[in-house]
């Protein structure tokens, strides 16, 4: 119905209507209202435990029993007198200098390979990615029969060069590689990314070098890496932190072993609190873990304006790069 | 069709309303767990309106059964084997156990209660068991024109057999050692050396685990590797060890009653013996005991008792097959101490001495696992033993603390 054919006193009250559900529902609100369920569960489900951790990690918590009051003293302890926790540590920041250079370096090439204009890109973009997708517990047993001494597909590729078959699993000097590699299957969000920022990149300038006589390695490497830099960083970072929070690979595959080679300290903080029980000095292994990974993240952020060239970045001469 | 689903479902929501429900966690999985289910089936027959939700736990099971007892929203009862970590957040059946006339517990193989006492408490009632045998490939022995091991067999003898039995260019070997083994079975070796992990005081592992007896116990172990009478297991390819004994390329090794289980679904023709002896000790072997306990928070500690005291009665002991029967009437109904696949089982079980180091020490968790860090290393770095054992006596005694 129109407006034109109502009473006169009902279209007299419509405006006021309008007004007080204005009044009544405030604009600004709307927005907080959609992130709402988000926020409600991040509070709930996140921020909740988190803090909730702190708080546990300043108690002898054993699940079963009474809790206790001790301060620092789970920290102290983590820090002077646990071999078990530098002994993990090492080992995962073992995995991370291992892991963090190959997974970028393997999700970068395969993204400038996909790239390159060609047939099939979209079939090769999903196979790349669809690794991804798998579950770890998945992803293990795959790698479980990869990995097999004796009927394993890698020992099979390596025979047909005339190479011994290699204990993958079994061996303390094999076992860390066997997870790296491992791991690095699910790269495919990384190279989305990268596939991402590299779409960024304008063709005139690779254009205008190769009209220049520039080669190939050189666009890459003056044209590719510094517009890519900050696509770099952000997956750094982001590899790092999954890096040094590693577990479901290591528990599954190896169970931290042999001779604790694969040992991480994700899967000491998850013995401490499952097999131990000792919920206060997991807490407080997590919460070392964290500041670990906030001081190495934060130092990656501080030390990326030596190499992360922004394209709107005014340099000190004034001149826009 | 749809309205009448829906009417019977009606119909039927009362009944499920007003039933008693009774939780049930347990660890077991795949055929054992359907036992569980059927045990509990005949439970609820005799029980008009009660029932039992039985909840498997899987691989997760000390997971999920700490953080619902951290929750305070446990099981009503629950399987348990480590009541020295658990004690405290179970109800104590001890008062249970004495104004019940039908409870007989003259009527346990001996032995099997102690692992449910704490502090001179009792906290819960068997209900099944095993000991370690070893169990030996019978084509594997016939093909080689070798006799069966014999009751009153020494590490000398297995020695001499797997040097029979071993072709190490084939990957095939005498005897299978588990490398990264439960620390728990492990002990059986060392007690048969006439050594321990733990001492009787609960506190004292310099001297026990790095002993002469436990140091000559791993030098043999080591030696059979050494010389390519025993493959490696427990880590890499080795894992499924039990896999390597039915496909012949493992004569014979150390496991429990389940092992049985799958040697007959795979048809496969075996023998057990009892634990070789060392240098003139008697053997021993470990013994694990499945036990059922109550919850303390248990809303329905009536109904709890009646069920763990039908767990363990003849007729549920019967109906178990992953393991032994824990009464020893069920045991001679069923004739198993004449079945020589059965009877070293019970022979091992009773010739236990000594006491287990989880009953000894409630953080003996926390050290079992740098003694398991010193068996591997002894077996696969190869190390100075008396040096690694007395490291790792050393670190295990400081987690105790």
């Amino acid at each position: 119905m129109s407006a034109r054919l109502m009473e006169p006193a009902a279209v007299a009250a419509t405006p006021r209507t309008t007004s007080r559900r204005r009044l009544r529902w405030p604009r600004g609100l709307t927005p907080w209202l959609f992130v709402a369920p988000w926020v409600l569960g991040f509070a709930a489900f996140t921020l909740g435990p988190l803090l909730y951790s702190l708080y546990t990690s300043f108690f002898d918590w054993p699940l079963m029993g009474g809790e206790r009051f001790v301060g620092l003293e789970n920290y102290r302890r983590i820090l002077t007198t646990d071999d078990d926790f530098w002994e993990a540590l090492w080992v995962t920041c073992r995995f991370a200098g291992l892991y963090v250079p190959l997974h970028l370096a393997a999700a970068l090439g395969l993204a400038l390979l996909l790239n390159r204009r060609g047939w099939g890109q979209g079939l090769f973009r999903t196979l790349f990615y669809l690794p991804s997708m798998l579950s770890g517990v998945a992803l293990v047993t795959i790698w479980t029969w990869i990995y097999s001494q004796e009927y394993g597909l890698l020992n099979y590729l390596l025979s047909l060069v005339g190479l011994a078959p290699v204990n993958w699993l079994g061996s303390p000097r094999w076992a860390m590689w066997s997870v790296v590699i491992a791991s690095l299957w699910s790269l495919g969000g990384t190279m989305l990314v990268f596939l991402a920022g590299l779409k960024g990149i304008s063709v005139d300038l690779y254009e205008a070098a190769a009209l220049s006589g520039v080669s190939r390695l050189k666009q890459f490497t003056h044209i590719t890496l510094p517009l890519l830099s900050p696509v770099l960083l952000f997956n750094l970072v982001t590899t790092l932190i999954a890096a040094f929070q590693q577990l479901t690979l290591a528990l599954l595959l190896t169970e931290g072993g042999p001779l604790k080679s694969t040992y991480m300290l994700a899967m000491y903080i998850y013995d401490t609190a499952f097999k131990f029980f000792d919920m206060g000095y997991a807490s407080a292994l997590s919460w070392l873990l964290f500041l670990l990974i906030l001081v190495l993240s934060m130092s990656v952020m501080r030390f990326s304006s030596l190499w992360v060239f922004y394209e709107n970045e005014v340099k000190r001469d004034g001149g826009k790069v | 069709m749809t309205k009448r689903f829906l009417l019977l479902l009606a119909l039927m929501m009362p009944l499920w309303a007003t039933a008693q429900v009774l939780r049930f966690a347990t660890w077991d999985g795949s055929e054992n767990l359907d036992i569980q289910r059927r045990i509990a089936a005949a439970f609820e027959q005799r029980h008009p309106g009660v029932r039992v939700q039985v909840e498997a736990y899987g691989g997760g099971f000390n997971q999920k059964l700490s953080a619902s007892f951290g929750a305070r929203n446990p099981p009503d009862v629950t399987m348990m084997w480590n009541f020295p970590l658990y004690h405290r957040v179970l109800e104590p059946l001890d008062a249970w156990q004495a104004r019940d006339p039908a409870f007989d517990a003259a009527d346990m193989v001996p032995g099997l209660l102690r692992f449910a006492t704490v502090e001179s408490r009792l906290y819960g009632v068997p209900a099944g068991f095993t000991s370690q045998v070893i169990y030996y490939n019978k084509d594997m022995f016939d093909r080689a024109g070798l006799a069966y091991p014999r009751a009153d067999w020494r590490w000398e003898d297995l020695r001499t057999l797997s040097q029979k039995l071993s072709r190490p260019s084939a990957k095939v070997y005498g005897y299978g050692l588990d490398v990264a083994p439960d620390p728990y079975d492990f002990q059986g070796y060392l007690w048969s050396a006439g050594g321990r992990m733990l001492g009787a005081d609960g506190r004292k592992v310099q001297g026990e685990l790095d002993s002469a007896p436990s140091q000559a116990m791993f030098t043999m172990l080591l030696g059979l590797l050494d010389q390519g009478l025993a493959a490696t297991l427990g880590v890499g390819d080795g894992k499924n060890q039990r896999q390597l004994f039915v496909a012949d390329r493992v004569a014979m090794l150390m496991d429990g009653a389940a092992f049985r289980l799958e040697l007959a679904q795979d048809g496969k023709r075996y023998g057990v013996a009892p634990l070789p002896s060392f240098q003139g000790r008697p053997a021993q072997s470990v013994v694990s005991v499945s036990s059922l306990a109550m919850a303390r928070d248990s809303k329905r500690k009536d109904l709890a008792w009646q069920f763990i005291k039908f767990y363990s009665s003849a007729e549920a002991v019967r109906l178990r097959q992953g393991d032994l029967p824990v009464l020893l009437s069920v045991a001679r109904e069923l004739k198993l101490q004449d079945d020589p696949l059965v009877q070293p089982f019970y022979a091992m079980a009773l010739s236990m001495q000594e006491v287990p180091a989880f009953l000894l020490n409630p953080r003996w968790t926390r050290a079992s696992g740098v003694v398991r860090d010193a068996i591997q290393e002894v077996f696969l770095k190869k190390g100075d033993v008396q040096q690694i054992l007395a490291r790792a006596a050393l670190k295990a005694e400081r987690k105790l603390q």
